[in-house]
């Protein structure tokens, strides 16, 4: 284990790990210059715009682009037939996960573009490329789609049922993966013979991602060197850079450049490769000539991948004491036309590694099926099976309470994994490490003043309110961290860069990963640039996704760091003339053990630009491309308490009062965790509150626009209280826990268990997501009348 | 894509000429947010655009002879609120138009616009219908003065002849001790809009009320005067029992558009709560006042 951050200086040096350093970035973003994308241009580009099926279902018989051709400006038509006869690959699900029989998952890869049927409105069939966006979408209306419509079908458990529309001939049942964990007997003799079960029929409300910038990619095609380049908003360039080599262009990887500049919001959506992108980089080789596509905002809801959308059965059993003695979840994930890389695994692994929480559970089954329907593909969106499943056992755990009258908090408590018991194999396959969840939701209690609820309670009632107040306990499995480079590069003008393949999509990587190498190396933290976003400098690369992004590449920055002082060690030795063992490393500066003869890393790497006349056997500079391997899943949790009031005469929901206390490990950078923890909250207010994307029978996204798609704003919350309560994790050199998907996994339960708390006393036993106030006073209106 | 015309004529007449002229290939521009933002989505397509805010009758805000106001219909809600006594009179009429958008639509938007986009939730017309506001409307074949509940006829329609313009609000002088209030309810959620927008307006003479006038907007197809509510109010305390006869005038007054999900019950109880709480807060003012 590193000592990085036990040294002493924690929390004392100004931009050491620990302080709430303000993000590098920023001033850049806030005068406007950013490069996203779209700001993206380059020499002599055409744009595209894609041809979409206005159909969820139907067959392809044609597509008649006669009159868009001759339109102004046009300059190409390509449709999957081009791409087809240019040999193009299609984008595939390599996931490892097994049905329960042991099938592997049940698809058909992806082409860009249809060919034979189309699957879902959105479905693009074709490009057209013109001088102007403006002539490529004007010409784009003109093409002609000759489309026999077939029924559709939306929802994932109609979907799965006989007799449905199938949307592909291979796939039985439009089942992508029947999965099951669990030992199905030992769970059902659990259900018999416990002394309470409660039941929950829960719908996972399907969501429209809103990245606030919208997709956009540049192709271009160097003929000389036959190689291409994708500037995209992307999770990683690495990633990206090897799914369209390998799977789509079947190139070597390095023929493949990809370049990300700033992404304006991803959460998960911008991970995976699109039909966009293969369509303007083929296109740009075709062409010779760059071409851009950027979406608008009403392509975003159709073109960009949904989040959620599952709809489950859960089930807990509890002893005469209230202890859980087995959790059920069955039900169905919906993916919508196409698999994306990883959209089998909410439903379904996903929802198993994180329902058990940090509840002590002896058995747990979960039976899912991810199937497919006529809607946008859904992907993983913030928490991507997190949030999901905590949500299904805190609401079991609330609902359970109430129904054996026992105070919910105390019911948790029973229930709760105790330090003492940690590391805990968990029934699900987990090994927790470390944490401390009762203390946890104790301080949680404690900050919402727990005892003054009754007399704001009555406060409230006296205005005709009903308030009400929820406990979201959380504990999440984030992604485990493959192999990520930690490059440190000291540059010709002094500058120091980290190079590593997580990206920065919003969250602000910059300064807590300049903090770690800053702590490290001592080496001025002004002065500290990072690259993550061009594939070319990257030798290794996971991406961000599963909140691993400061395990891994932290990590991977230390772990580079100290081949680092290694290095500069045996330079120090030979400039000091004396041996590499009486030169220590310490405060940022190499030191003749015992005298006050010092040189930093900065001077160092200073004198090593001047030229040092070095023997052969030493390095020429302290530049480092390291790969860290791996490092296992890390269990960030907390706990959220959340009170309300609804208006019961309009269905209104208000929030009132926001607290938590988290563990999110060793802390690198407070501000910044503490914004992701608020970003998150607000996601999960979205869902739980306002946001569904509805579809009609016919496939149609009823909620095609912001004008029937409500996303919170900063009215719509309270300022929240923050705490932690920090037990550094023991699986990788920092103790990070990862923090970016937490926000929602707390929110949602706490959320809808405070809705529920107020309107129980009317008889309200459950209210699906999102809780509009039109659904809220109908449950009212319906309590009332029952 | 055809090419647009621009007009920005300094009279009225010349606005009316140049805008009959053209025979309905021509829009009206007042603060474009409606217009533009329709243009934009390519909705309506103009030959000619006629920009009303050079002309003065239709950017003023002046008291008429008799002690009320009259407001040109191109005013925008940044400019009323500036205006130093308007507020105070009629804030319920200002908060239905500044309740429109943000802080930069309001320094364009104007009541005209809002009335004569015809949309039934638009937000300051509940206001001026419970004002009795009367709409001065100019054409080829002169003037004419028509309540200004008259105006719409449906969604996106008005009673407006071809090439006539909107010229201005009138609204009466007002007794002592009368105050008006706007309140909108926006559940902000899948598949809705505004789902009520109620408009009250009071004399009161101690604890009774003398006088009312109740507009509901975002219910029917059009803005509408809800003139069961109002009978219901006068000359009474405000009492409970009033309160809910007003309130279910106000229910029974709707006809709401769509019922895909319910919304009709929502919609027609949640007009009776706002109705409710817009009297409490109008009586507020007008005892204050
Ligand atoms: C971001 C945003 C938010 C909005 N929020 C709201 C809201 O909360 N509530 C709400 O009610 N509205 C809202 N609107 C709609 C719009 O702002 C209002 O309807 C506004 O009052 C229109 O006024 P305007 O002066 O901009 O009209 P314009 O766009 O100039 O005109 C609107 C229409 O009326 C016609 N017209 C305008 N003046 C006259 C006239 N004098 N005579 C004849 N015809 C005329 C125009 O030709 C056009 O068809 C919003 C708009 C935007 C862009």
């Amino acid at each position: 284990m590193d000592s990085v951050v036990e040294d002493n200086q924690l929390g004392m040096m100004k931009y050491g790990i620990g302080q709430p350093v303000t993000r590098s970035e920023d001033p850049k973003l806030l005068r406007g210059e950013g490069n996203y994308t779209d700001d993206v241009n380059l020499d002599g580009q055409a744009y595209g715009v894609m041809v979409r099926s206005p159909y969820a279902h139907g067959t392809l018989n044609g597509i008649d682009t006669a009159e868009a051709s001759t339109a102004p400006g046009v300059i190409a038509i390509l449709t999957g037939a081009d791409l087809d006869a240019a040999g193009l690959g299609t984008m595939k699900c390599g996931l490892p996960l097994k049905g329960r029989d042991g099938s592997p998952i049940n698809y058909v890869p992806r082409p860009a573009l249809a060919t034979d049927k189309v699957r879902y409105v959105g479905d693009p069939v074709a490009i057209v490329i013109a001088e102007t966006a403006t002539q490529a979408r004007d010409a784009a209306e003109l093409v002609e789609l000759d489309i026999d419509p077939l029924p559709a079908v939306t929802d994932a458990r109609a979907a799965a049922e006989a007799g449905a529309p199938q949307l592909y001939d291979s796939v039985s049942g439009n089942t992508a993966i029947d999965f099951q964990y669990g030992d199905t007997a030992k769970v059902d003799t659990a259900f018999k013979e416990a002394s309470h079960q409660t039941r929950l029929n829960i719908r996972n409300n399907r969501i429209v991602v809103s990245a606030m910038e919208p997709r956009s990619a540049v192709g271009s095609f160097d003929a000389a060197s036959e190689g291409y380049t994708l500037n995209v908003g992307c999770q990683g360039v690495f990633g990206m850079m090897n799914t369209l080599a390998k799977q789509v262009f079947n190139i070597e990887p390095e023929k493949m450049h990809v370049v990300t500049g700033n992404v304006g919001g991803s959460f998960g959506m911008k991970a995976g490769a699109y039909p966009e992108y293969i369509c303007v980089l083929h296109a740009a080789k075709v062409l010779g000539r760059p071409v851009k596509w950027t979406d608008d905002r009403s392509g975003s809801f159709l073109s960009d991948c949904h989040g959620r959308d599952h709809d489950m059965t859960a089930e807990l059993a509890l002893d005469a004491d209230g202890k859980f003695t087995a959790l059920r979840i069955t039900g169905y994930g919906n993916v919508g036309a196409f698999l994306t890389a990883v959209s089998p695994m909410m439903p379904t692994m996903n929802t198993l590694k994180n329902a058990n929480s940090v509840y002590r559970l002896p058995l747990i089954e979960v039976a899912s099926k991810a199937v497919f329907t006529n809607t946008t593909p859904v992907t993983a969106y913030r928490g991507a099976g997190r949030p999901e499943a905590n949500y299904y056992m805190e609401r079991l755990i609330e609902t359970a309470a109430r129904e054996m009258g026992i105070d919910a908090i105390e019911l948790r408590r029973r229930n709760q994994i105790l330090p003492s018991e940690i590391p805990y194999a968990a029934a699900n396959g987990m090994n927790y490490d470390s944490g401390d969840f009762p203390t946890i939701m104790q301080k949680a209690v404690e900050a919402s003043d727990w005892d003054g609820f009754a007399a704001r309670k009555a406060e409230s009632e006296k205005r005709g309110k009903l308030r009400g107040r929820g406990v979201g306990c959380y504990l999440e499995v984030t992604a485990p961290v493959q192999e990520e480079m930690g490059g440190i590069r000291f540059e010709e003008n002094g500058d120091v860069t980290i190079i590593t393949g997580t990206l920065d999509y919003g969250q602000g990587h910059w300064t807590p990963f300049a903090q770690v190498l800053h702590q490290k190396l001592g080496v001025p933290f002004e002065r500290i640039r990072l690259i993550q976003g061009d594939s070319a400098e990257l030798i290794a690369g996971g991406g961000t996704g599963g909140s691993k992004s400061i395990m891994a590449s932290g990590a991977a920055i230390l772990e580079a760091s100290d081949i680092v002082i290694d290095k500069g060690k045996k330079i120090a030795a030979h400039v000091f003339e004396t041996a590499v063992e009486d030169i220590v490393f310490e405060g940022g500066a190499f030191q003749v053990a015992g005298t006050d003869r010092t040189v930093t890393v900065t001077e160092l790497a200073e004198q090593l630009r001047g030229g040092l006349d070095l023997p052969e056997d030493l390095p020429r500079d302290l530049s480092v491309k390291h790969i860290f391997d791996a490092a296992p899943s890390a269990f960030p949790n907390g706990c959220h308490v959340c009170e309300l009031e609804v208006d019961p005469d309009t269905g209104v929901v208000e929030i009132d009062r926001y607290n938590m206390v988290n563990d999110f490990g060793t802390v690198v950078n407070p501000l910044l965790v503490e914004g992701q923890a608020h970003g998150g909250i607000v996601q999960g207010l979205g869902q739980a509150l306002m946001e569904n994307a509805v579809y009609d029978s016919e496939g149609q996204l009823q909620t095609g626009s912001y004008m029937d798609y409500a996303v919170p704003r900063a009215s719509d919350v309270p300022s929240f209280t923050f705490a932690t309560h920090a037990v550094p994790a023991t699986t990788n050199p920092l103790g990070a826990k990862g923090c970016g998907e937490a926000g929602c996994a707390g929110s949602l339960p706490s959320i809808m268990n405070a809705l529920v708390d107020a309107l129980a006393p009317l008889g309200v036993k459950h209210i699906d997501m999102p809780a509009t106030p039109e659904k809220v006073w109908a449950a009212i209106q319906s309590a009332k009348a029952a | 894509m055809t090419d647009i015309q621009y007009v920005a004529p300094s009279t009225l007449d010349e606005a009316v000429g140049a805008y009959a002229a053209a025979k309905g290939a021509a829009r009206i521009l007042a603060g474009g947010t409606d217009l533009l933002v329709q243009m934009r989505a390519g909705m309506v397509k103009p030959g000619l655009i006629v920009d009303i805010k050079k002309v003065a009758e239709l950017s003023a805000i002046e008291k008429t002879p008799e002690g009320g106001f009259r407001i040109g219909a191109a005013v925008s809600g940044a400019v009323l609120e500036e205006h130093p006594t308007f507020g105070k009179v009629w804030p319920g009429v200002l908060e239905g138009l500044n309740l429109i958008g943000s802080t930069q639509v309001q320094g364009r938007a104007s009541a005209g616009g809002n009335l004569c986009n015809g949309s039934p939730a638009a937000d300051s017309i509940p206001g001026l219908v419970a004002a009795g506001a009367i709409a001065t409307v100019q054409g080829p074949n002169g003037r004419r003065n028509i309540p200004v509940e008259q105006v719409p006829t449906g969604p996106g329609k008005t009673s407006l002849a071809p090439g006539e313009i909107l010229v201005s609000f009138t609204l009466p002088p007002r007794p002592a001790h009368s105050s008006d209030a706007y309140l909108r309810m926006i559940p902000r959620t899948e598949m809705d809009i505004a789902v009520v927008g109620c408009a009250v307006s009071l004399t009161m003479d101690g604890d009774t009320c003398t006088a009312a006038r109740v507009s509901l907007g975002a219910v029917a197809p059009t803005v509408l005067l809800v003139e069961d509510a109002a009978k219901a109010l006068v000359l009474t305390k405000l009492d409970d029992a009033s309160l809910d006869k007003a309130a279910a005038a106000c229910s029974a007054a709707c006809n709401p558009i769509d019922d895909k999900r319910g919304t009709i019950a929502y919609r027609t109880k949640v007009a009776g709560v706002l109705l409710k709480r817009t009297t409490a807060i109008a009586a507020e003012r007008a005892k204050g006042g």
